[in-house]
């Protein structure tokens, strides 16, 4: 009974300082969406108060009506968009051959694979500008779709969940008459589910959250990716706070109430890409 | 039995073609915009180029770049900046990181709305959370120092605008953004942890610190060097928060690696320099992945 006390105000501790720290963690974004709600001349008002005196809508209509948002919206979703189409063909076609199929030159293809996985963009950033350059690609969504489909960690990411997948059940099917391309589509996809979403959901955040690339090959106002727009944002507004609020709470909307709705799947790729990558 | 043989070969045959089929159309892409880049940007270091004069202008440059380095105060200033913001922020975020896992792995009541709220700040693309902190951090009215003040603080800190206290404000604006993720890890990790290691020791009368320190530290030691690693890595990485808030200010106090590398490229035009610098840092983060090549190796994770 005793021990059951101490374990008792033992929790009740924990919980409250890291309740404390979790708090920390998600006041900035309490604060962001109160202050995207208030009059500018209330932003800064001490004590801080997180609900706004007044709501005040104005800001929203003012980013969204004024300034090219909308355009940064449909921009940021047609790169994403066909980012994960065709890194998700790619990377899975790709895995369940490394996985699962023999032929000549796999391991050397496969060291290229793993050699390149160790180098940051932020390495090869100056020649892909250059090459970019010679292409014609610098300035189109080319220069940041199709760098971001040939990926090679995704690849490595699939091959992994294929490769758990016992051989009897391909082997099964392989009797029956089946080609690869059947096996891959109606038994490997199925059956790897989780690494799919991993995939999903890992692609879709990096692709939407990336500032690098789009500052560097991608820059041109009208085809400005929402982080690189929100810095455009930021630089005509200055002190602007309320604005500048409204306009963060806007660019990072989607991701976030993605994350709350499937926070267990999110938080299962994120947990499996470490322990694994 | 001739036969047989003869069918399994071209069975074999059938196999090789279907795996050129899955793997070529990736493996082309993966030279071009990955592999190529790496090999060119190693000879783009050794060479002398201004981008506005096209493609022509580019000339061999031996060493130059590389001798530039040595009386080069804005990169020395940078290397230095990324040295005491790793040694800052990979220590504190991931032994944070580490202590928040145990406790929500362990003791805490409501679990699942605790960890969806420290790993909030991960999945944040750190552009726009950088400018809820510009504010937040603002050195005049801005929430935290208001609360400073009123705790009696005398000299606030003037954050993002004053040189002796933009890299702080940038490195602990880098462990909230990222100790989650580090946290999600050892989490992952905890699971997989034997419980009768954690019974007996209770049975024996250790308290949590013990337990902490003499079962879970040591059993978790080749995940808190991964990690450790890991964040090592991203700490020589670091630059979107930088060029969206300091532009690498006041003064040289927020220049770090890849600043230098976008700076010298697109402000002073110069990619032979900047190409050197990315050499410099890709020399950085491969000693890094050997260490941790080396010690997995030794710790077989």
């Amino acid at each position: 009974m005793e021990t059951k006390v101490k374990t008792m105000t033992q929790r009740c501790i924990a919980t409250l300082l890291v309740g404390a720290l979790a708090l920390a963690c998600i006041f900035p974004f309490l604060w962001m969406v109160s202050a995207s709600f208030k009059n500018e001349v209330d932003v800064m008002e001490f004590p801080i108060r997180l609900i706004p005196r007044t709501v005040n809508w104005n800001n929203y209509a003012t980013v969204w009506l004024k300034s090219d948002f909308p355009n940064y919206y449909r921009n940021s979703l047609i790169v994403t968009g066909i980012t994960l189409v065709g890194t998700i063909f790619l990377s899975t076609t790709a895995a369940y051959g490394f996985a699962r199929l023999k032929f000549r030159g796999k391991n050397l293809i496969f060291g290229v694979y793993l050699a390149t996985l160790m180098v940051p963009v932020q390495v090869t950033l100056l020649p892909k500008y250059i090459y970019f350059g010679q292409l014609h690609l610098n300035n189109t969504f080319y220069a940041l779709i199709l760098p971001g489909i040939f990926s090679a960690f995704n690849t490595f990411l699939m091959r992994q969940y294929y490769e758990g997948i016992p051989y009897e059940l391909t082997e099964a099917a392989q009797i029956d008459g089946a080609g690869h391309f059947r096996i891959f589509w109606q038994i490997m996809l199925p059956l790897t589910k989780s690494g799919f979403v991993t995939l999903l959901l890992f692609s879709f955040t990096w692709t939407w959250n990336d500032y690098i690339n789009p500052l560097i090959y991608c820059n041109k106002e009208e085809l400005l990716t929402l982080t690189v727009g929100l810095q455009r944002f930021q630089q005509a507004q200055s002190t602007h706070y309320a604005l500048i609020m409204a306009g963060c709470t806007l660019a990072l909307a989607p991701l976030i109430l993605l994350f709350l709705f499937t926070q267990k799947y999110f938080i299962e790729s994120f947990a499996s890409s470490g322990v694994k990558g | 039995m001739r036969g047989r043989k003869q069918k399994l070969s071209k069975r074999q045959l059938q196999e090789e073609r279907a795996g050129y089929l899955f793997v070529i159309p990736n493996f082309i892409g993966i030279l071009i915009f990955v592999a190529l880049p790496i090999l060119f940007s190693l000879v783009l270091g050794f060479t002398k180029w201004n981008p506005m004069q096209g493609l022509s202008a580019i000339e061999f440059a031996g060493l130059e770049n590389f001798g530039r380095m040595v009386s080069d105060e804005r990169l020395k200033t940078a290397l230095l900046n990324n040295l005491i913001y790793t040694v800052a922020y990979v220590p504190i975020s991931v032994s944070l990181a580490l202590v928040i896992a145990v406790l929500l792995n362990n003791y805490v009541f409501c679990k699942v709305p605790l960890r969806l709220m420290c790993f909030m700040p991960y999945i944040s693309a750190m552009v726009s959370v950088a400018y809820v902190w510009l504010i937040l951090l603002n050195p005049e009215g801005g929430p935290v120092n208001s609360v400073l003040a009123s705790l009696g603080v005398k000299n606030l800190p003037g954050w993002f605008t004053k040189s002796n206290s933009a890299l702080a404000g940038i490195i602990l604006m880098s462990i909230w953004h990222d100790a989650g993720y580090y946290m999600i890890l050892f989490l992952a990790a905890l699971q997989g942890l034997s419980k009768e290691v954690y019974e007996s020791a209770r049975v024996d009368g250790a308290n949590g610190l013990q337990v902490f320190f003499r079962i879970t530290v040591p059993m978790l030691a080749s995940h808190i060097l991964f990690v450790s690693i890991l964040a090592t890595i991203n700490s020589f990485k670091v630059f979107d928060q930088i060029n969206v808030l300091t532009e690498g200010g006041p003064g040289y106090s927020t220049n770090v690696l890849v600043y230098c590398i976008y700076h010298y490229a697109f402000r002073e035009h110069n990619i032979g320099y900047a190409s050197a610098v990315a050499v410099l840092l890709f020399v950085i983060i491969m000693v890094v992945s050997a260490v941790q090549v080396k010690l997995k190796e030794k710790y077989t994770l």
